[in-house]
């Protein structure tokens, strides 16, 4: 009987840690939306409104109605997918080499750490050289000025979660390809990107989040041709004003992309791809 | 097919010699096996042949060529590995055709090979489908099939047997040699199982600690064994080795053990063999002797004629194998193991005699370990 009890008391108790987190992670999206459908006065009044009674379409018309928002959306779309796709190629391509013994082990992991670096500081701190370089080669607000910079961000991430997908894969595979008579790209193209592929998708939704929501460079590269959709965002805050329900209803709208994103990639997240290959 | 010719290989990694003074000629058609404990060379061995690990020192011929800076897909060898290595995303026909197409053969022709080679196989029925849903035994004939069908110089198998499990390995066994009998490949086989070197090989290199330690027949390293590894390496269960000393005066071998009666132990020269007369100089001192399990002899009651080569012991242990029985008997601080029919049983406790048979004995040194009767 203190056995079932103790462990009816224990599935309680973790239950209540599921329910936390899931409230941690799923209110701020419940927040988002439901106050994307509030009339303004709903969304400053004190207390917050938790549970709203009363909601309308407004915010949405409104931010249809803003000029061009459709431009701004395809560049997010553009400069997102272009980012994702060249990150994720020259990243794997960069994590094969890193993967192989072609490099002493020495070289590799000051390589890898080098790659790091670029991550660790700041985003800010470079935003300034970037400006000037980006101006001096005339790319000011265009795709490519983001595209660049968004790659540049994102590859170390990239190689660095690649290179563990790629290490994770049998070496016998690699080998038996070599015998096979398989030149490296041969190797890296027919057998070890079909392999990572569920790897390569995990990494692909992240690139892609992180371009799409990234705001700092956006801002700071873009004016008006190739503005991206967190830039028209922050336009809802100045000094005079700050219309929650505007930016909640975009922002809404802004996740809708990023799911079909994962969603379209989901199916390559198939685990358990390697198995039957080799039998350790 | 081809002839495999190593001069003076060796392979270094880092400060850690894998491979010394490596000489062999695998003859066309010839199936060598390479034998020895883990991190005995074996291994490193079959990548330099195959091109896997470029060799520190040494050359290595393939037909003739040499081949030290072909790379491994021009050296037009099959490699078959341990786990297999299938590729998991293509199917059983791709996996077997994959070689073939990366050379660019034509289509038909890949189709058509790989048809007999499946067939050959017994596999042609899973052609269509995945690594993942074949059983340990089909992925291991796949394996052999991609192998097979661009009908190489030469093949080299590493441990191709060693995930599967007791019963199919035997089977397998005895299907390989089969095989290569009809493929009359030249074959370099890598094992850690003695029982593979001994029965499918012409020929076995057994290896210890990155040098050759013997190459022969497999019954040549069995029955001849050139040193105290070779002599305990093969043979199930293992040899016996004792630290013992010896007298020779010309007339009988004296043979005195640890724990043993003093003069127990007296062979006469009429019954010694000719490899035993015929270095009957060294045979003074300190050695250590050697006897295989199923060489000695266990004798509740003495036989007659057996007085000067016997000596008392008890029976430890009973191991009932079913085929035979192991006994583990007590020989002063001694332990010895003996094999005994199955039809002769024994208890622990027994008294009786353990009977030695000169003619298969073997004394090695006691500081390089080289037999001393070779």
């Amino acid at each position: 009987m203190i056995r079932v009890r103790r462990r009816r008391l224990s599935a309680a108790g973790l239950y209540l840690v599921a329910l936390v987190i899931l409230v941690a992670v799923t209110f701020p999206a419940y927040w988002l939306v439901t106050t994307s459908f509030k009339y303004e006065v709903d969304t400053i009044v004190s207390p917050p409104i938790i549970l709203p009674l009363r909601g309308t379409l407004r915010n949405y018309v409104d931010v249809f109605r803003v000029d061009e928002i459709s431009r701004f959306f395809l560049n997010s779309a553009v400069i997102a997918l272009t980012s994702t796709g060249l990150g994720v190629l020259l990243g794997s391509m960069a994590a094969y080499a890193l993967s192989k013994h072609y490099l002493s082990f020495r070289i590799r992991q000051v390589v890898m750490i080098w790659i790091l670096v670029v991550r660790i500081f700041p985003p800010i701190t470079t935003a300034i050289p970037y400006f000037v370089i980006i101006r001096g080669l005339n790319l000011s607000d265009t795709h490519i000025a983001l595209i660049i910079t968004h790659t540049a961000f994102t590859l170390p991430f990239v190689i660095w979660l690649m290179l563990g997908f790629f290490q994770d894969l049998p070496d016998a595979i690699d080998r038996a390809a070599i015998m096979d008579g398989c030149s490296l790209w041969q190797r890296f193209r027919q057998i070890t990107l079909p392999l990572a592929l569920p790897g390569m998708a995990v990494t692909a939704i992240f690139t892609f989040i992180f371009s799409w929501n990234e705001f700092l460079y956006a801002s700071m590269l873009t004016s008006r041709t190739a503005k991206t959709l967190p830039v028209v965002i922050s336009g809802y805050m100045s000094d005079k004003f700050l219309r929650w329900g505007e930016m909640s209803a975009l922002a809404t709208l802004m996740i809708i992309p990023v799911m079909l994103f994962a969603g379209l990639t989901q199916r390559y997240l198939v685990r358990g791809l390697t198995f039957g290959a080799v039998k350790e | 097919m081809a002839e495999i010719r190593y001069s003076q290989v060796g392979k270094r990694f880092g400060s850690v010699q894998a491979l010394e003074e490596f000489n062999l000629v695998i003859e066309d058609r010839e199936f060598v096996t390479l034998v020895g404990p883990s991190g005995c060379g074996k291994s490193t061995t079959l990548n330099l042949t195959a091109g896997l690990e470029d060799p520190s020192q040494g050359e290595i011929h393939i037909d003739g060529q040499l081949v030290n800076d072909v790379p491994p897909g021009k050296r037009d060898l099959a490699m078959v590995f341990q786990s297999y290595a299938l590729y998991p995303h293509k199917s059983v026909r791709d996996n077997i055709g994959f070689g073939l197409k990366v050379r660019k053969v034509p289509k038909t022709e890949i189709e058509t090979r790989v048809q007999e080679t499946a067939r050959a196989l017994d596999i042609a029925h899973l052609l269509d489908r995945k690594p993942r849903q074949l059983s340990g035994g089909q992925r291991q004939r796949v394996a052999l099939g991609r192998a097979m069908v661009r009908s190489p110089k030469a093949f080299l198998l590493d441990e191709p047997l060693s995930n599967l499990d007791a019963k199919l390995r035997v089977q397998m066994r005895a299907e390989l040699k089969l095989l290569f009998e009809r493929v009359q490949g030249t074959v370099l086989y890598v094992t850690h199982d003695q029982a593979e070197a001994m029965t499918l090989s012409h020929r076995v290199v057994v290896m210890n600690q990155g040098r050759v330690q013997q190459v022969g027949t497999p019954l040549e390293v069995y029955n001849q064994p050139r040193n105290l590894f070779v002599a305990g390496f093969l043979g199930s269960p293992t040899m016996n080795f004792i630290d013992c000393q010896l007298e020779f005066d010309g007339e009988t071998l004296k043979m005195r053990g640890e724990g043993m009666p003093s003069d127990a132990l007296a062979f006469r020269s009429a019954a010694l063999p000719e490899r035993l007369l015929a270095h009957k100089d060294s045979l003074r001192g300190e050695v250590i002797a050697g006897v295989r399990p199923e060489d000695l002899e266990f004798q509740p009651h003495p036989a007659a004629g057996t007085e000067t080569r016997r000596v008392p012991c008890q029976v430890a242990v009973v191991e009932p194998m079913g085929s035979m029985n192991i006994l583990v008997v007590a020989l002063g601080g001694q332990h010895w193991t003996v094999t005994t029919g199955p039809d002769q049983m024994s208890q622990p406790g027994e008294e009786g005699w353990l009977v030695f048979n000169p003619a298969k004995m073997h004394f090695f040194d006691r500081a390089d370990h080289h037999n001393l009767t070779l």
